[in-house]
């Protein structure tokens, strides 16, 4: 390298190891070129060219190439998990939201509900023909607890036979009363199609809802 | 890549390995010349690497023609800052080094010589006061070093360097002079 080639010109001549005529050609070369010029001054006032300091320069070069290499990676690692834990935080709140939306409303309406019931308490006899194959998910005592827990009709209510055709969800899907005594069934069916799910494809219980009288 | 090419890549991109690349081959020289101003081997090492530091920025924004030149002009400037901010420890009289400066960026154009122009730098040769002649004389015609010229003379070996140094700004001037009152 030229470098090299100067620096150990400037370390003969520095040293005295060179011949008249390289030494001449070497303070003509350096009155056209200050820089020269002062890099000889420079090492002449250290008697000579220090080889290890050098090399210990060309390191702490290195040392600072790298090291700005090494942070680029750091950051753009950085970068990269930050973009993942954003991407998370993002797809929990959306979860979050979902469920919240899911929830909520179930949540109002039974609390509607349980005011009502401060009016009226119900008491709910249910028994299930079981002639047919389906059967509440829970039981059919939980069922009991869920309608007079949440029934809010106004009247009464004495149905022969509830009859409920069941779809591969478990979900309601049809629902006969037989034998009702004239009474309003619109909340019956409301509560069961949003009610319990079921196993099996049919069911059927007889249904007994009386109001009882607070004194 | 050549020099320029890299100068120009690394304007472009910032990669420090460039910036290397091209601050590699100047290192020694830019040491040499800090240890000519700041006169000591660590804080001449600190300085060569704060040099490298501040170029991160200034290589970015600064349109460069000649690296060398420019490198050793902010090299200069740089610790001749740092020897400013310790007054105490200042071991360099700027005056000392002002042919240096003066003269740091002009490339000496090949001009043809004609006869009159030897008459002219004969008299400018006059003009030079003893010591200065004298040195200018062996150094340039006799083609001495500075060592057998200070044998010869018996000036000190500084006192030599600077008066060829000082009496080659001087012939300058004063051709220059003679030259614009043609």
């Amino acid at each position: 390298m030229e470098n090299n080639y100067q620096l150990s010109r400037i370390h003969n001549y520095v040293n005295g190891l060179m011949s008249k005529e390289d030494m001449y050609t070497l303070e003509r070369e350096a009155l056209d070129d200050p820089f020269l010029q002062d890099a000889i001054d420079g090492y002449a006032l250290q008697q000579g060219v220090d080889a290890g300091r050098l090399s210990l320069l060309q390191k702490r070069l290195a040392a600072r190439i790298n090291s700005q290499a090494s942070a680029k990676n750091k950051r753009f690692y950085s970068w990269q998990r930050l973009a993942i834990g954003m991407a998370a935080a993002v797809m929990f709140v959306t979860v979050c939201t979902l469920l919240l939306i899911r929830y909520l409303p179930q949540q109002t309406a039974g609390l509607t509900e349980v005011e009502i019931m401060q009016d009226h308490v119900y008491a709910v006899t249910l028994t299930p023909d079981e002639s047919y194959n389906g059967k509440p998910v829970g039981g059919w005592q939980q069922l009991e607890a869920y309608l007079s827990e949440n029934y809010a009709g106004e009247q009464d209510l004495r149905v022969a036979a509830v009859v409920l055709a069941i779809d591969k969800t478990g979900k309601v899907v049809d629902i006969v009363i037989k034998d009702k005594d004239l009474a309003d069934t619109d909340e019956l069916l409301k509560l069961l199609e949003n009610g319990p799910k079921w196993n099996g494809s049919a069911a059927s219980f007889h249904l007994d809802i009386h109001r009882l009288s607070i004194q | 890549m050549n020099e320029k090419e890299l100068l120009s890549y690394y304007k472009r991109t910032g990669d420090l390995e460039t910036l290397g690349e091209l601050y590699a081959p100047y290192m020694s020289l830019l040491y040499g010349v800090c240890l000519k101003y700041l006169r000591d081997p660590e804080r001449s090492q600190d300085a060569v690497m704060q040099i490298f530091e501040e170029l991160i920025a200034k290589l970015r924004s600064h349109e460069v023609a000649n690296l060398k030149s420019w490198l050793y002009v902010y090299a200069r400037n740089y610790c001749l800052m740092q020897l400013r901010k310790d007054k105490r420890s200042s071991f360099v009289d700027i005056e000392e080094n002002l042919y240096e400066s003066e003269q740091q960026l002009r490339q000496d154009e090949d001009d043809k010589w004609d006869e009159r122009d030897f008459k002219k730098l004969e008299d400018c040769m006059q003009g030079l006061n003893a010591e200065q002649e004298r040195c200018v004389r062996l150094f340039y015609l006799e083609q001495l070093c500075y060592k057998d010229i200070a044998d010869t003379t018996g000036y000190a070996l500084n006192k030599v360097k600077s008066a060829i140094q000082n009496g080659k700004r001087n012939l300058k001037i004063c051709m220059e002079n003679k030259q614009n009152g043609k």
